[in-house]
């Protein structure tokens, strides 16, 4: 050990009750990190191995299906380092059971059906009966087979693409991976082409390598091929119109891509645990470094007294600055020891929760790697050091004979630069939020609420300078009319008003974000569901589950007495392409596909220009915000990308404003229905006529279930009913959330006003010598806390009030938020109660140190 | 070594228990235990004191003697295993922990080797603080002659940072006169001071004594401020070694010197 660890070494032991606060600080900061790290490992590792395509070393296959099918196909075949070219096509299927329940994919996996050819591309094998031979046969994957309770020579009903229809199961078939994500039922190949629609459907193309040739041999070889084709495509079409652009540069997959094509429509485990760790991460790491940071800096100030002693038997400020990063060092790698195995138990608790509330699938696995924990190490440990050299750096300096007096009171006046730098940040977090606010009723929040985080930083800058005015606003008058203990802790924060900063900081975080987690939900949950009332206009909905609903549930549903107007919703994903003066714009349109008559009748969009009268054949009605950012007005035409991979252009009739959480456009289904893949329905809406009795409509509904098991309808009360609940549950992950970050700051809080209390163990003790009775005492800490409390709920409501005012604006357009009163308080009186209690508790704790012994011995 | 001798220089009797009705402090067969069993220490054994009213007197001993376990069984700070206390007409024993912090704000002053002062407070809201917190009004007259006399009149505004450590001491001091105590205890007051500093405060000690009939009883190990009292006690091993009236430095160190070599 060298001479200066060895002095920081010898310090720790020695004052270990000095230590305690930065090491709860550092020890939660490794726990909440190394949580974090260890999810987000686990997320990134996810990678879905293939199944389906296990035996294909390169995959082709792209967001459309693959057209022209044949020529690439030839392409292919001509590859010379492929072995075997297999097509797929695949389409929805699941099937029916007695007792009408659908059974498809496993965990929410998809449930697809293709033609037997392709089962060579896994391979599926048959383990027992033989393959599909005619239209009505089909083989199930085991997994599939099990739950259905199907055996060859079992009669099924299959929900597909079209009305359901009865099969004879004739083989099972074993995956070659189990358990699967994926359920698979196979076809004979023209029953297949038919179920998929289309002349010559290949939603996907396997080529299996050569023996002695990689795949990435063979992928780039594949990749080649298609670009050539595409470009001799585009050469060709260059007098022709856009109609000719049929190809569309599908994507040459390897390894893990398979497996993401191949689930990309499935939820993916891996991003939801992503995405929740990645929020969880951004804030925690920056709530855990700002209490660091706060609490070292605070831990060195109470040194002062030692430092200067060191400093007068002739410590270098080199050798102090080096001994109290060699502490620093040292009290990290105890709280490291500590909170990354608590940190790893943390991040278990975490998956256990999210698998219970079916965000990830219970047999999601948890990686914790050696790098991770190195990288949250490293991480940790230099973001102490960074945050303890300030500190260290400003004690070093002290003037050995200063020191008493610099111990006693701050230096008088609060940074200049400090401040300035508070005001910047201040001005910087302003100008990311004005858009927001001006975005009236936009619906666009933007990043408003991880502004907070920037406001947070300005209000830690501009702490001490916040501490003074507040301080002597909240002090004058408690000195006047309480002039023993409020004119005493008027006195105290005033004087100590840096203190009162590092106090009033943590109080300050803790009411900014459990705030903001708290109402920023709020916010949107309720604007989400005002805009959804309003859009929708229907009596009744139908929803499907398991499958889409047949085109022919909406007809039928249409036939039932009192009902006035259907229509079907079927989703579209396309991509959308606007071209000007030469500049294209290209974006994803996730749209409806809808029945035009009826559509006005059941869902208000809010036109803002043109009319979905002249929603016909070739056109589309597009939401405000795609059509701004494809810079397109009603009138103009935009190219569409359909799923089937052909292209073709359609007029705008319509713009429309409630497009939040709905559809990016709307189009008549006929238009739709021609390059469609699966045109089934995912919701069919219903309105009655004024005089039906809606009893015996939902009735009827129910009745229609026997021949469609996938259709839930219900009235449209209990559908805003069940939204809510799924707003409320999608809400309670970042409930999840608050409640760790609430925890979190809790002991911060704690942590540094016990901090700050205790160091005042001989001021009490001077106090009761003179006659201050522990009453008094406790009264003058009590207003103390009162005014730390207040300052910190005046602050931290600012902050609040900074973030949620402009998504308000955005979202409602009106500048209050609506957030409920009991939240408000829950927030504002929790923190209050909570600062209260803990000092109250922390000076009865300094109370219980005789007087005499605190003062009396001295040092 | 009468009891019933008012004299500042006299009147105090080590060892001698009988009632005086000058004595603004007694102690009676005060003895003191820390610990429990083996670990058991015996700071105080058996010490029977008083001190007269406006006597000076300092309290000597090599260190672990048993000094400061003294003052805090004498200020009712601490409570004595065995023995009574009378302090101020009083039978401390017989309080409780409020009545003994009503008795120190009103009946007795303090002045410690550090930490005397709020530093958020001015010198002069540092001098007052007894009587804010007794909520009693600040005789001004009485407070100007305090600040003359601890040569402060032209520092009440500043605060405790601002002045030198004999300064603060006169704070200290001026503090312990302003609610007319009774009795003055000083532990080491002059501990952190320099010579120089130091003699100046003895000075005001000994003068604001004799000036207002106070008891002033300080704890020292220093010689030369020992001097300054009418009358040294010794401790040793917590029993009371002897007494030495009209001290010189010489003297005292003398004694002292042979307390350490018993
Ligand atoms: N709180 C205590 N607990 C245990 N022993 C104590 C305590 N305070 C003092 N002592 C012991 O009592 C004896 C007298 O201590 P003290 O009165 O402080 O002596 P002095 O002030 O003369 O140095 C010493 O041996 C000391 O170790
Ligand atoms: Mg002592």
């Amino acid at each position: 050990m060298t001479g200066v660890l060895r002095l920081a070494w010898l310090t720790l032991r020695a004052r270990k009750a000095g230590f305690v606060g930065a090491f709860t600080a550092l020890a939660l900061a490794f726990v909440l990190i190394t949580a974090c790290g260890v999810l987000l490992e686990s997320a990134l590792r996810s990678g879905a191995p293939t199944e389906r395509y296990a035996a294909a070393d390169v995959v082709i296959a792209g967001q459309q299906r693959i057209t022209p099918a044949e020529r690439v196909l030839r392409r292919l075949r001509a590859l010379p380092g492929a072995e075997k070219v297999t097509a797929e096509v695949s389409f929805p299927a699941v099937v029916i059971t007695d007792g009408r329940e659908i059974v498809g994919g496993p965990e929410g996996g998809p449930s697809l059906g293709h033609a037997w050819d392709s089962a060579a591309l896994a391979p599926y094998t048959l383990e027992a009966g033989r393959p599909p031979a005619t239209d009505d046969e089909v083989v199930l994957d085991s997994s599939l087979a099990d739950r259905a309770g199907a055996r060859p020579g079992s009669r099924l009903k299959l929900a597909t693409t079209g009305p359901p229809s009865v099969y004879m199961v004739v083989g099972v078939a074993r995956s070659p991976l189990v358990p699967t994500r994926q359920a698979a039922l196979f076809f004979s190949p023209r029953q297949a082409v038919r179920l998929a629609g289309g002349k010559q459907p290949v939603d996907a193309i396997g080529v299996r390598a050569r023996s002695g040739v990689s795949a990435a041999e063979l992928a780039e070889q594949a990749r080649q091929a298609i670009e050539t084709l595409y470009s001799a495509d585009a050469s060709d079409a260059s007098n022709a119109s856009d109609q000719a652009g049929e190809l569309y540069a599908s994507d040459v997959l390897t390894g893990d891509q398979r497996g993401e094509f191949e689930f990309a429509d499935s939820p993916d485990p891996g991003e939801a645990l992503g995405s929740f760790a990645g929020t969880f991460g951004a804030i925690s790491l920056f709530v855990a470094l700002f209490v660091v940071a706060a609490t070292l800096a605070l831990s060195v100030q109470q040194r002062m007294g030692e430092i200067g002693t060191l400093r007068a038997i002739a410590a270098t400020p080199r050798q102090i600055r080096r001994m109290i990063a060699s502490e620093t060092l040292l009290v990290s790698l105890a709280a490291c020891a500590v909170g990354c195995p608590a940190g790893i138990a943390l991040a278990a608790l975490l998956r256990a929760v999210l698998a219970d509330r079916g965000l990830i699938p219970e047999y999601f696995p948890l990686h914790v790697g050696p790098t991770t924990l190195l990288t949250v190490v490293a991480l940790v440990v230099t973001a102490a050091q960074l945050a303890v050299a300030v500190s260290a750096r400003r004690a070093s300096r002290v003037h050995p004979t200063q020191v008493l007096r610099e111990a006693s009171t701050p230096p008088p006046r609060t940074g200049l630069i400090r401040s300035l730098a508070g005001i910047v940040v201040l001005v910087i977090a302003a100008v990311a939020l004005a858009p927001v606010a001006r975005g009236r009723g936009s619906q666009d929040t933007g990043a408003a609420d991880s502004l907070v985080m920037v406001l947070m930083l300005g209000v830690a800058l501009l702490g001490p300078l916040a501490a003074r005015v507040g301080s002597t606003v909240l002090g004058a008058p408690i000195a006047r009319l309480f002039p023993v203990a409020g004119f005493l802790a008027s006195a105290g924060t005033r004087a100590q008003y840096r203190r009162l900063a590092a106090a009033v900081t943590p109080l300050v975080l803790a009411i900014s974000f459990s705030g903001t987690l708290l109402a920023v939900p709020e916010l949107k949950t309720r604007a989400a569901e005002t805009q959804n009332s309003q859009r929708l206009r229907a009596d009744h909905v139908v929803r499907s589950s398991g499958i889409g609903l047949p085109a022919d549930y909406a007809a039928e549903a249409s036939r039932i007495p009192g009902v006035q107007a259907v229509t079907g919703l079927m989703p579209v994903s396309t991509t959308l392409t606007s071209r000007h003066e030469g500049d294209t714009q290209t974006h994803g349109g996730q749209g409806y596909a809808v029945d035009e008559e009826t559509l006005p009748t059941l869902l208000d969009l809010d036109i803002r220009a043109g009319s979905l009268a002249r929603l016909r054949r070739d056109t589309v009605a597009l939401g405000e915000r795609r059509a701004e950012s494809l810079g397109v007005r009603v009138g103009d035409t935009v190219g569409v990308d359909w799923e089937d991979g052909t292209r073709s252009d359609a007029r705008v009739v319509a713009l429309y404003a409630r497009d939040k959480g709905f559809a990016d456009l709307v189009l008549p289904r006929e238009l739709a229905e021609r390059h469609s893949t699966d045109p089934l329905d995912d919701t069919v809406l219903l309105r009655t006529s004024p005089t039906a009795d809606d009893n015996a409509v939902q009735k009827a509904l129910q009745a229609l279930t026997a021949q469609y098991p996938m259709a839930d309808p219900i009235p449209r009360a209990a559908y805003d009913e069940a939204r809510h609940a799924r707003q409320e549950s999608s809400n309670s992950l970042s409930l999840l959330l608050l409640g760790m970050i609430a925890a979190f700051t809790a002991i911060a809080v704690a942590n540094t006003l016990t901090m700050s209390t205790m160091e005042r163990t001989q001021e009490f003790a001077m106090l009761r010598l003179i006659g201050a009775t522990r009453r008094h005492v406790t009264r003058i800490m009590l207003w103390e806390a009162g005014i730390t409390v207040t300052l910190a709920v005046a602050l931290g409501s600012l902050v609040c009030a900074a973030v949620l005012v402009p998504i308000a604006l955005a979202l409602t357009g009106s500048a209050v938020p609506a957030v409920s009163a009991g939240h408000v308080l829950a927030v504002l009186g929790g923190t209050t109660a909570f600062g209260l209690v803990t000092v109250l508790f922390t000076t009865r704790l300094a109370l219980r140190t005789h007087p005499a012994q605190a003062i009396g011995t001295g040092r | 070594m009468s009891a019933q001798d008012p004299g500042p220089m006299r009147g105090h009797g080590p060892g001698t228990s009988a009632a005086s009705p000058e004595a603004t402090v007694r102690l009676d067969a005060v003895s003191k235990t820390y610990g429990k069993g083996a670990a058991a220490v015996q700071a105080l054994r058996d010490v029977s004191m008083s001190f007269a009213k406006g006597s000076f007197t300092a309290v000597m001993g090599p260190s672990g003697s048993g000094k400061s376990t003294f003052l805090h069984c004498a200020a009712g700070l601490d409570r004595p295993t065995s023995g009574h206390v009378r302090l101020a007409g009083a039978d401390i024993g017989g309080l409780d922990e409020n009545a003994l912090t009503v008795l120190r704000r009103e009946r007795i002053g303090f002045v410690f080797q550090a930490f005397n002062l709020l530093p958020s407070l001015t010198v002069e809201q540092n001098i007052t603080l007894p009587l804010r917190l007794s909520r009693r009004r600040t005789d001004r007259e009485w407070l100007a002659r305090i600040l003359k006399r601890t040569g402060l009149e032209t520092r009440v505004t500043h605060r405790p940072s601002e002045l030198s450590g004999g300064q603060q001491q006169r704070v200290a001091i001026a503090r312990a006169l302003v609610t007319r105590p009774e009795v003055v205890f000083a532990d080491e007051p002059t501990g952190a001071l320099d010579s120089t500093t130091g003699r100046e405060i003895l000075l005001l000690l000994q003068e604001s004594v004799r000036s207002l009939q106070q008891t002033l009883i300080m704890v020292t190990h220093d010689p030369v401020a020992a001097s300054y009292a009418d009358l040294v006690l010794f401790l040793a091993d917590g029993q009371l070694a002897g007494s030495l009236p009209s001290p010189t430095p010489d003297t005292v160190a003398e004694r002292m010197a042979q307390l350490g070599n018993r």
